[in-house]
């Protein structure tokens, strides 16, 4: 009998968890036991339109607990401290709700905490300590559509109002959900007939429009090369949206963002409601070995997330798609994977530049939930090759798996719109694919209303999917 | 962006929110998604 813990219950450790317990159906007494620090699920994608007023949070979540109930999976409500990965005892250590510590042991883990929303990194960003919004969270989401409709009640007295929204920091990712979100805050404006009122810019960390924290992509149509920069700038053209890029955020105070950029320039922007995506870090996880010594750096790259089997150390330029994890299991403890956002990536997918004082400006990769539940897919799966007594076999790296991505920009069954991106694969391979390093011929964007109908069916296909409904597992 | 670029922009802009050409690339980028799925699943 094998015990199986998996860390985080987001797209990554949720569907790793669904995923272990449909292949160890019947074959023998293993328990899963699943740790997360939240007691529900929550389809982020949505918390777009959360963060626009449009869409209650809850409508985004389900419960956990029943789900595990019925599938017969242990659930712990807590937060993972500790990781004692020493063979003989392996256990993690759980902080409880009501303030006990508690051990579960395991046989084999995946860690799939998802990131620490870095705010402390800069001065003034993020909603508890700071000025600006964030659409991370539920909470987050809500409280940024309660600041945005009070703005937008000052709107129709007649005020005027100027908004900026994009990524807090020169090293954040996440772009793709600034640019829902600031697609959306546009045209829920032209909808209310409050857009001439406002003055909307995009700030990022981009090194160009249309980067995404993918080094953007480009699609083949009618012969000619179109990129995701020229199809941004053209939106952003269309919406009346302003831009400044290749900028980290150097502090926020109160209506005010300073900033410089790779050029060195420093710049300052005044703002009446601001959404800036904070950077990552891994969750505060200690790595304790069995003298009592904290392992953390050696498990861990030093933002914390968890090393798996990647490339890591060779420069932007020298790395390629076979430098990209594929089985997502630990080098040094071999029962010990990691998936989703909790994977340490061997390097950035964008340009990574630095300002002339060193400031680094350039995303950090994202990854999507789609990565996410592939990477939990194929850990989950290597763990039943690993307990059936195989060597792990089952693969779901970057550099060989789509990206299939709908950024939302109106949420209106008859009236809404969407950019549909599809990218293969995700990490550009140039090993398999020199000259774009992407097969182009799978790749496309588009921006229409069947992106919009897609979007809203992704919600509710997916929120069925993880609840293990009936035939769920028909749904990719 | 070249002019020829430009006009096939505008020409997706225009048709974004024509329902029967939506509905057509519905089906068409539904294809592609599903083809990308079958990938990996
Ligand atoms: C606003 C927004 C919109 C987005 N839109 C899209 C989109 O349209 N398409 C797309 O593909 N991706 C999108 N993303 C990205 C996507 O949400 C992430 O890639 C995905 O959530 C990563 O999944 P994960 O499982 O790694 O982490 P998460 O989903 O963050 O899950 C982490 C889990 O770990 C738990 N946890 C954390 N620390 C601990 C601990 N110490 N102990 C126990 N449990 C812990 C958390 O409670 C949570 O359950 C969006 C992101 C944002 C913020």
């Amino acid at each position: 009998m094998a015990k199986i813990v998996v860390v985080g219950a987001g797209f990554a450790g949720h569907y790793a968890a669904l995923i272990l317990q449909d292949a160890l159906k019947g074959k023998g007494n293993h328990e899963i036991t699943v740790i997360s620090r939240v007691p529900k699920f929550t389809y982020i994608p949505s918390l777009v339109w959360v963060g626009v007023g449009q869409m209650r949070a809850e409508e985004t979540q389900f419960d956990l607990k029943p789900v595990y109930d019925k599938l017969g999976i242990n659930y712990i409500h807590g937060t993972v401290v500790e990781v004692h990965p020493d063979p003989e005892d392996q256990y993690v250590v759980v902080n409880l709700p009501d303030g006990q510590t508690k051990n579960v042991k395991y046989d084999y883990i995946i860690i799939a905490t998802g990131p620490y929303l870095n705010f402390p990194a800069v001065e003034g960003l993020g909603p508890e300590k700071g000025y600006t919004q964030s659409i991370c969270t539920p909470p987050h989401a809500t409280e940024a559509a309660s600041k945005y409709l009070e703005l937008v009640h000052r709107l129709e007295k007649g005020e005027r109002a100027k908004i900026i929204i994009g990524t807090g920091h020169g090293l954040a990712t996440c772009q793709g959900a600034a640019f829902e979100y600031i697609c959306n805050i546009h045209n829920d404006l032209v909808d209310r007939g409050l857009r001439d009122r406002v003055e909307l810019m995009w700030l990022s960390n981009e090194p160009k429009l249309g980067d995404f924290g993918i080094d953007g992509l480009e699609t083949k149509y009618r012969g000619q090369i179109f990129t995701s920069e020229d199809m941004v700038r053209y939106v952003f053209e269309q919406y009346g949206i302003k831009w400044e890029i290749r900028s980290h955020v150097r502090k926020v105070e109160e209506g005010k963002v300073y900033t410089v950029n790779l050029d060195g320039e420093e710049k300052e922007f005044e703002f009446d409601f601001a959404m800036l995506i904070p950077p990552f870090k891994a969750q505060p996880i200690k790595w304790i070995d069995k003298d009592g010594n904290d392992i953390t750096d050696k498990v861990c790259n030093p933002a914390g997330f968890v090393k798996v089997d990647a490339n890591y150390g060779k420069p932007y330029e020298e790395l390629d798609g076979p430098d990209w994890p594929r089985k997502y299991q630990n080098p040094i403890y071999k029962n010990v994977f990691a998936a989703g956002i909790a994977f340490a990536p061997p390097g950035p997918l964008s340009k990574p530049g630095k300002a002339p004082d060193g400031t680094p400006i350039g995303p950090t990769p994202p990854r999507t939930g789609y990565t996410a539940e592939l990477s939990g897919k194929a850990a989950a799966l290597n763990i039943v090759d690993m307990i059936e007594g195989r060597e792990p076999s089952h693969t779901a790296s970057m550099a060989e798996t789509p990206g299939l991505c709908i950024a939302s920009m109106k949420n209106k069954i008859l009236d809404g719109e969407a950019a549909t991106i599809a990218i293969y694969p995700v990490a550009r391979n140039r090993a398999a694919y020199p000259e774009y390093g992407r097969d182009l011929d799978n790749c496309a964007a588009e921006v229409g209303m069947a992106g919009a109908w897609f979007k809203l069916f992704l919600h509710y296909a997916f929120l069925y999917k993880l609840q293990a409904k009936p035939g769920w597992k028909l749904i990719p | 962006m070249s002019k020829e670029k430009r006009d096939l922009m505008d020409k997706m802009w225009r048709v974004r929110k024509n329902l029967f050409v939506q509905l057509f690339r519905a089906i068409v980028l539904g294809l592609h998604f599903w083809k990308l799925v079958r990938k990996v699943h």
